[in-house]
């Protein structure tokens, strides 16, 4: 999959690009206004992740630009500003999703992946590895074709060490993942440690491997290597 | 003291002192022109009589004012002189001032010595009529400066007076000029300008600074973002499981870091006023908060009551009244004993969450203050409560913590 990553901060640029590069995403950067519209107008790209603040030019009005020139690639803005008229502006003006810096690169990398299932509406909804399989428009979960009963969040927990496969999650990055802007309000992460023993309990139970194992101290991982 | 009253004060008070000084010198030359008149009246009568004596002139009528004793020839003559003495008087029946005109001439080898007398007002007379016109002087004074301080300061202070409420109504917060009336008077017009500059001024600083911290506040985003995702980079990266414990700590210092930065950077969208309000639901709204933070409740096996009226109405931006109401009831998740209970309870006029917990340490009135907490080990920033008291303050609700022993009680009343 390709990827455009508009953002002038370079450092930060490098950062998704190495995490992105790792799944087998082909990166291109466009560190200025222009350096986007020139890499937009010459290829062509699957996913474009943009910084509404540019250095020399306005996010949102590149992304009014992608949309006249009926620009088929998803857009995930990313933005410092949290104002709530601006992630509906972005929304409105055809962004399919706003994600807040600080953002973690396993919720970017998350992001991108559902926007890409949303676009691709009729055959990618299944989310496959070896006997788990995952519907995420109907939000059913099988191991082994037999249905789990899962919670939302269950689920969304699952998909999200499916997207992240092998790496290391740490408890915060999971909680945000599940929980969004209301994280800040809670003490610990004992309700990680509690769906995730709940998920894994559930998948043990149908008879799937227990792929998610624990990194003391840090958070979880989805071993694919067992 | 108002002004107009310290003015007349003084006013009167010089007018007084004028006045006194005033009457020494009508007394003194009204008694100088009485004396002088009357001197000139005797000396007319004596120089009648001298004329009288000396034949050329026919005498008309005696009079008793002028007495004609002779003197001795070898007396020298002496020239017309005034006398102030003391005289009695028949008719008062007792003594009086009396001023006599005396000259004495040699007519024929004889010297004459002529006397006039006249009674004189005595200056106690006179002191006191000029005391008595003078006082109501003054009291005329007195009571017209009196009526016209108060009609007349009235119209001059009036543009003073505008400006003072002007500023009293004045607030840094609503961003807008001092609104100064116009005048004519130099003082007030030197007065409203400065105030006009001093005002202005204090609302570009105040500007640059909001500006300043919500500049900074973003700009710290972008850095924190790197710290996070180099750290989640480094996290997947070769690594023992030390290295990973000391990765993971320093990352949710970041996460601390951003969340107090976001926190900041609301409570300054608060005080800029960028949340317009419109009617919400709110009886749904906490419905839904509740159930965002079921699962939190549960897990502390905390006993919740709830008694919600349906279709409460309230005027508030709609993401505001969700942080509202999730920092209220996490709050009340958060301070709670485990297997304690919370009691929801909305109405039409007030939002009541009831939970247990410790007892409170800090000071009750400094509980919505910026970074006050109540341990401060505690990992939360402390914005929580200044963020839901700003909330209140815009939307024009009051907030009201009660608290007894182990009960604490928030409640929210709906302007």
């Amino acid at each position: 999959m390709k990827v455009l990553i508009i953002e002038d901060n370079r450092q930060l640029a490098e950062s998704i690009h190495g995490y992105l590069s790792r799944e087998s995403y082909v990166c291109e950067h466009g560190f200025t206004f222009n350096e986007a519209m020139d890499k937009l107008a010459a290829f062509s790209y699957d996913s474009i992740i943009l910084d509404i603040m540019l250095p020399d030019g306005d996010g949102i009005q590149l992304l009014k630009q992608i949309k006249e020139k009926k620009i088929q690639s998803t857009v995930l803005i990313i933005s410092a500003k949290n104002a709530l008229d601006d992630k509906i502006n972005g929304l409105e003006l055809g962004a399919d999703d706003y994600l807040t810096k600080p953002f973690h690169l396993s919720e970017l990398h998350a992001r991108l992946k559902a926007i890409q299932r949303r676009k691709n509406f009729n055959n990618d909804q299944l989310v496959q590895f070896k006997e788990i399989s995952l519907n995420t428009q109907t939000f059913e979960a099988k191991v082994n074709e037999m249905t789990l009963e899962l919670t939302k969040k269950e689920f969304d927990l699952l998909l999200y060490f499916l997207t992240n496969k092998n790496r290391i999650l740490s408890r915060q990055s999971i909680a945000e993942h599940l929980w969004g802007d209301y994280v800040d309000n809670l003490d610990n992460f004992d309700f990680v440690y509690q769906h995730v023993k709940n998920l894994r309990k559930k998948i043990t139970q149908a008879d799937g491997k227990d792929y998610i194992g624990t990194v003391y101290g840090v958070g979880y991982k989805f071993n694919t290597n067992l | 003291m108002k002004l107009v009253n310290r003015f007349t004060l003084w006013y009167l008070a010089i007018t007084a002192l004028i006045l006194l000084a005033g009457s020494v010198i009508v007394f003194t030359s009204v008694q100088h022109e009485n004396d002088d008149e009357e001197a000139r009246r005797l000396q007319g009568l004596v120089q009648d009589e001298i004329a009288i004596l000396q034949g050329k002139l026919q005498r008309t009528n005696k009079t008793s004012e002028v007495t004609v004793s002779e003197l001795s020839m070898s007396q020298a003559e002496r020239p017309f002189k005034i006398l102030d003495t003391v005289g009695w008087h028949s008719e008062f029946q007792g003594t009086e001032r009396q001023l006599i005109g005396s000259q004495s001439v040699k007519i024929d080898n004889k010297h004459f010595l002529i006397n006039a007398y006249a009674f004189a007002p005595e200056p106690e007379e006179t002191v006191a009529g000029t005391i008595r016109s003078l006082t109501v002087v003054f009291v005329l004074l007195l009571v017209v400066v009196g009526i016209t301080s108060v009609v007349v300061s009235k119209r001059i202070l009036s543009p003073f007076h505008a400006s003072l409420d002007a500023i009293e109504n004045f607030n840094l917060k609503q961003r807008e000029n001092l609104a100064l009336p116009d005048t004519r008077t130099e003082e007030f017009r030197l007065l409203n300008s400065f105030l006009s500059k001093m005002t202005s001024k204090a609302l570009d600083d105040y500007r640059t600074l909001k500006e300043f911290s919500e500049n900074a506040s973003h700009e710290l985003q972008t850095p924190l973002a790197i710290i996070r995702g180099k750290l989640e980079l480094l996290l997947q990266s070769e690594i023992n499981d030390d290295q990973a414990k000391l990765i993971t700590s320093a990352s949710e210092a970041v996460d601390k870091l951003a969340r107090t930065n976001q926190a900041l950077i609301l409570l300054t969208k608060l005080d800029n006023q960028e949340y317009p309000s419109q009617a919400i639901n709110l009886s749904e709204a906490t419905a839904k908060a509740i159930l965002l933070l079921q699962e939190l409740i549960d897990m502390k096996s905390i006993t919740l009551e709830t008694s919600i009226t349906a279709g409460v109405m309230v005027a508030i931006h709609p993401a505001l009244a969700d942080i509202l109401l999730m920092n209220l009831l996490s709050n009340a998740i958060r301070h709670n004993f485990e297997k304690g209970s919370i009691k929801i309870h909305l109405t039409n006029r007030h939002l009541t969450i009831e939970n247990t917990g410790e007892p409170v340490r800090i000071p009750t009135d400094q509980l919505f203050v910026r970074f006050k907490k109540n341990s401060q080990s505690s990992d939360s920033a402390g914005l929580g409560l200044s963020i839901v008291k700003r909330i209140c303050e815009i939307n024009g609700f009051t907030i009201n913590y009660y608290s007894t022993h182990e009960l604490h009680r928030l409640e929210v009343a709906f302007a």
